[in-house]
């Protein structure tokens, strides 16, 4: 994780906890998991399963599917298409690369 | 004039070369691969390739990307030679294409598995394999493994998988960048395109042929499922008809998840999972059905349960271009001399032999063997 790209424009966003990869962490509460992942400062969130290139929520839109995470130790899913929830589990499929 | 030469907005086709050697009317995998052979053999060649709409039924761009040899001709040992020899000519070919294209097509030759979900369907695929092997004079090379050979070759199958027929001589590529590759290809080789150009009308001229207003001295039908309409213009019988197989596509797995390529499944040199195998006769009905999409994503998940954990990122239907005994059918006008017409539903499976020995009896200079082969493959079979 690195300094986030992203800012909330939401003026005092109600505040809602996540677990990302075993850390507890404050999001806006609006915000998406693959949103919520950028505002942290998540920079990838998985690796191309052929060629170990990283990878990140990039369509926002369920298209694309580069946003793949496993969300409460279930299936893989799109991150983009889930709003985040209090307590959620989120976590990446790879580990961050080295900052 | 046809309409396609009106259109200025098409400024592909040098205007003022009213004469060709060659019309190939269809820019799919068997046309552009026919064209790919015949320019390579002759380079002066002046060849044109007519294509269709985007929108037209495209087999070329809704295939699974197979080269199999397993099964294809057991009943018919022209077919069964003919899918060998073609398999057996492809690395050649993919080195060729991709050197000349410049474009990685995602060739690879590592064999096929068939697996059978039961003892009788096991048994009717041993049978299938020993009549294509006695047809190629054991040529084709085959195993037939139980269910504890199977998972040596394919660990994770299902508690139902019963066996599974191994063929080293299955191969598969990425059928996109196949199509893609032909056509840079051709064009760098000389090969005229139109695009956006269905042809509604030949015409048999006293030395040659007009499609929509484009002369040439001898023409090739390459238009799948169109080819049955256009071949009748010029005498030919050639009958053909949609068979719809429906596609998943599944988020990327890890290399290696299916080691080998099969009828059902198969994963992409992009670490994406393709499952398919389903028939269905509902004419030029393309689109994909729910009850189809869960029948098919049922049976992989049957032979190999951990694809279960996969996302499906994509499904499409396409069709299938048939002829009544499944078998190519390559047929030469008797009565318009210059005339021809090739049918198939192996577009990738024979392309390097469409591109090799086909152009080469195009050009009525083939070798003999091959020579019978594909005219045992006419359209007199059908005929009543």
């Amino acid at each position: 994780m690195t300094d986030s790209l992203f800012s909330c424009l939401i003026e005092n966003p109600l505040q809602c906890t996540v677990v990302v990869n075993n850390v507890e962490h404050q999001v806006p509460a609006q915000l998406s998991v693959a949103g919520a992942l950028l505002y942290l400062g998540h920079r990838q969130v998985r690796q191309h399963s052929v060629s170990g290139e990283a990878r990140a929520p990039f369509c926002h839109m369920g298209v694309c599917f580069e946003c793949l995470v496993t969300i409460n130790k279930g299936q893989q899913q799109r991150a983009c298409l889930q709003q985040v929830m209090p307590n959620m589990r989120i976590d990446t499929v790879t580990k961050e690369l080295t900052q | 004039m046809g309409t396609c030469k009106n259109e200025l907005l098409v400024n592909l086709v040098d205007q003022q070369l009213d004469h060709y050697d060659w019309i190939i009317v269809g820019g799919g995998l068997v046309g552009a691969s026919i064209a790919y052979g015949l320019i390579q053999k002759k380079p002066h060649l002046r060849i044109l390739v007519l294509d269709g709409e985007d929108t037209d039924h495209r087999a070329s761009v809704g295939n699974f990307g197979l080269i199999w040899v397993q099964g294809k001709g057991f009943d018919f040992p022209a077919y069964a030679k003919w899918s060998l020899k073609g398999a057996d000519l492809w690395p050649n070919f993919a080195n060729q294409l991709s050197q000349t294209s410049h474009i990685d097509i995602a060739y690879e030759r590592r064999g096929g598995l068939e697996f059978a979900l039961n003892q009788r369907h096991l048994k009717a695929l041993s049978e299938e394999m020993a009549a294509m092997s006695h047809h190629t004079q054991g040529d084709f090379q085959y195993t037939v493994l139980d269910r504890n050979a199977a998972l040596d070759m394919q660990p994770g199958l299902g508690e139902s998988v019963a066996g599974a027929i191994y063929s080293p001589q299955d191969g598969q590529v990425n059928p996109l960048y196949l199509l893609a590759a032909l056509h840079k290809a051709n064009q760098l080789l000389g090969v005229k395109y139109q695009p956006r150009c269905v042809v509604k009308r030949i015409e048999v001229l006293a030395q040659g042929f007009d499609a929509d207003g484009f002369v040439a001295k001898k023409i090739v039908l390459c238009a799948g499922l169109d080819n049955e309409r256009l071949g009748k213009q010029l005498g030919m019988h050639l009958p053909v008809n949609p068979v719809k197989g429906q596609m998943l596509i599944t988020q990327r797995a890890t290399p290696g998840t299916l080691k080998y390529a099969s009828p059902q499944m198969r994963q992409t040199g992009d670490g994406t999972i393709q499952i398919g195998g389903s028939h269905e006769h509902s004419g030029l009905d393309d689109r994909s059905s729910l009850d189809v999409m869960q029948t098919i994503a049922q049976e992989a998940v049957a032979v190999l349960p951990e694809l279960a954990q996969l996302q499906l990122v994509r499904s499409w239907g396409a069709l299938r271009v048939m002829s009544p005994d499944g078998a190519p059918i390559y047929q030469r006008s008797q009565n318009h001399k210059g005339a021809f017409g090739v049918c198939c539903h192996s577009g990738v499976t024979l392309a390097a032999a469409h591109a090799g020995p086909l152009s080469s009896w195009l050009l009525d200079d083939p070798n003999e063997d091959y020579k019978l082969l594909i005219e045992a493959m006419n359209n007199d079979r059908f005929t009543v």
